[in-house]
C-alpha cells in the first residue's frame, strides 16, 4: 500500500517547509534545519537509491547516520540523507544500480 | 576548535554531555564530539528547529553542556582513535581524527572520555529492505524530534518497551497501528531484551504505554513476529505468524498478512563498542545476571556498560547500595587506572 500523499505525514504544523531543493531533478520543500531523508519522506518519496546487484530499491532505515542505507549524491559528493540538513538549491541525486562512483 | 585539549569526550547523550560539562567545569580544556547537530543522543534527541522538543530533560542537559564552557564540534563523525604512547618530552597521549562540516579535524588530549552508547538490533527477514521499513530507534527519532509518522498505517514490531512508546506516538501524532507485535510472551519482558529491559523505570513505563494501547484497541500479536515484508517500491503489506521462545517460525503455524505503509521494528540495543576495540581495552565490564524461573542465576552477557548516565539503572542500583554518583565514577576511574591487564583478550 502506498503512503497516502493526500494525507501529510508530518504531526507539528508549526514550521512551514519554505526550503526548496531537488531530488533526481524533481522540486522538493522541506523545513528549515530538517534532514534530506526526512524531507523526502514527507514528501512521500521512500526510494533513495537501487541496490548494486539487484536493483532493488532501498531507503533510510537506522535514522541516525549509522547503516548507510540512505545514502544519496549530494552536489557530487555522497551522504547519508538522514544526516545531511536541507538547503535552498541543492541538487541531490539518487546513486543508480550500476553506479560504483559518487553520481 | 584547538589542537588539543586537557579531555575529548565522543558522544554528547546523556553521559557524554554530563561528562563534558562536568570536566568543563573543573577547569579542563574540555572538547566534545558528536554525529547530531545537537547534544542529547537518542534518548534526549534534540527536535528540528522550530520544533518543540517532547522531554524537557533534553534542554536541561542542552543548557547545562552550553554554559559550561566545553567545546562542542556537533555534526563531526570520529574515525580514527590511537593512543599514542610517550617519546622524548612529549607525554602519552590520545589521538582523535573526525569529519566534520569544515572536513577533517585531529585533536589530540592526555584523557579520552568514550560515550558512544548503543545501537539497535535488527534481525534481517525477507523484504526489510524496502523503504518504508524503519528501526525503532529510526522512528523514534522521526516521531519525537522530526514530528512525522513513519506512514499511516504502521505495523509496530520488537520486545521491550521501545515497541509500545513507538505506536504511542503513531497514536498521538494521527497515525494508525495496524499491528502491535511482540516476538515475546509478556512474562519474558525483563529477561529476553538486551539492553532496554535493564531499565525497570523503562519497564514500568513500558507497561502504562501497552496499557494505553489495549484501550486503543490497537491489535497486538504477542509471541508472534514478522515473517515477511511484502512489496515492490515500498511497504504493502507484512505477512505474521507465531515464533517459539527463541524467536524461531513456529512451522506450518497459521500466517496473518496484514495492509501496511511502513514498519518499525528493533529487537534490542547493544552497545557502540567499536572504539574500545580500536584501544584494546579490557579489564573493566558490567555483568548482567538474570534469574530463571526457578530461581537459578545465570550470565546474559557482558557490556562495557553504556548505561551509566546518573538516571540510569547502574547509577540508581549503586545509590541504593549507598554510593554516590561522584563515589561510583570515582571508583570506576579508580579501578580502571589502576589495573594491569595480564593477558589481553583481543
Amino acid at each position: 500500500m502506498k503512503p497516502a500523499a493526500d494525507r501529510s505525514l508530518r504531526i507539528d504544523g508549526a514550521t512551514a517547509a519554505t526550503v526548496e531543493f531537488r531530488f533526481d531533478g524533481r522540486r522538493v520543500v522541506g523545513r528549515p534545519g530538517e534532514s534530506i531523508a526526512a524531507a523526502l519522506w514527507a514528501a512521500g518519496i521512500r526510494t533513495l537509491r537501487r541496490s548494486p546487484g539487484r536493483g532493488a530499491p532501498r531507503g533510510m532505515f537506522c535514522n541516525v547516520g549509522v547503516c548507510q542505507e540512505c545514502v544519496v549524491s549530494v552536489e557530487g559528493r555522497r551522504r547519508p540523507a538522514c544526516t545531511t540538513t536541507v538547503s535552498p538549491g541543492l541538487d541531490v541525486v539518487s546513486i543508480a544500480a550500476d553506479s560504483d562512483t559518487a553520481a | 576548535m584547538n589542537a588539543s585539549y586537557d579531555v575529548i569526550v565522543i558522544g554528547a547523550g546523556p553521559a557524554g554531555a554530563e561528562a563534558a560539562a562536568t570536566a568543563a567545569g573543573l577547569g579542563l580544556a574540555t572538547l566534545v564530539l558528536d554525529e547530531a547537530p545537537a547534544a542529547g543522543g537518542l534518548v534526549y534527541r534534540a527536535p528540528d528547529a522550530g520544533l518543540t522538543a517532547l522531554e524537557p530533560e533534553g534542554n536541561a542537559l542542552r543548557t547545562r553542556l552550553a554554559g559550561s564552557g566545553a567545546t562542542a564540534a556537533f555534526e563531526h563523525r570520529v574515525w580514527h582513535v590511537a593512543r599514542i604512547e610517550s617519546a622524548a618530552e612529549r607525554p602519552a597521549r590520545f589521538e582523535v581524527s573526525a569529519v566534520g562540516p569544515a572536513g577533517v579535524v585531529t585533536v589530540h588530549a592526555a584523557a579520552l572520555i568514550v560515550a558512544t552508547g548503543v545501537v539497535e538490533r535488527c534481525y534481517p527477514r525477507p523484504g526489510w529492505t524496502l523503504p518504508g521499513v524503519i528501526g525503532l530507534g529510526a522512528a523514534t527519532v522521526m516521531l519525537k524530534a522530526q514530528r512525522m509518522l513513519p506512514g499511516r498505517r504502521v505495523v509496530v514490531a520488537g520486545p521491550g518497551p521501545l515497541a509500545p512508546l513507538v505506536a504511542n506516538l503513531i497514536l498521538q501524532g494521527g497515525g494508525k497501528v495496524v499491528a502491535m507485535i511482540d516476538p515475546n510472551p509478556l512474562s519474558r519482558w525483563f529477561g529476553a531484551v538486551p539492553g532496554v529491559a535493564k531499565r525497570p523505570g523503562l519497564a514500568a513505563q513500558g507497561g502504562s504505554w501497552l496499557a494505553r494501547l489495549v484501550v486503543k484497541g490497537v491489535p497486538a500479536h504477542r509471541g508472534w513476529d514478522v515473517r515477511t515484508i511484502n512489496g515492490r517500491d515500498g511497504v504493502e503489506s507484512v505477512t505474521l505468524g507465531p515464533v517459539d521462545g527463541k524467536w524461531r517460525p513456529v512451522p506450518g503455524a497459521p500466517e496473518r498478512t496484514v495492509e501496511a505503509d511502513a514498519v518499525c521494528l528493533g529487537y534490542g540495543l547493544t552497545p557502540a563498542a567499536e572504539i574500545y576495540r580500536l584501544l584494546g581495552m579490557s579489564g573493566y565490564a558490567r555483568l548482567d545476571y538474570r534469574l530463571t524461573d526457578a530461581g537459578d542465576a545465570y550470565l546474559l552477557e557482558a557490556n562495557p556498560n553504556p548505561q551509566i548516565a546518573k538516571d540510569e539503572d547502574f547509577a540508581q542500583s549503586a545509590r541504593h547500595a549507598g554510593i554516590t554518583y561522584p563515589e561510583l565514577i570515582q571508583q570506576l576511574m579508580h579501578f580502571g587506572m589502576t589495573y594491569k591487564p595480564t593477558r589481553m583478550i583481543y
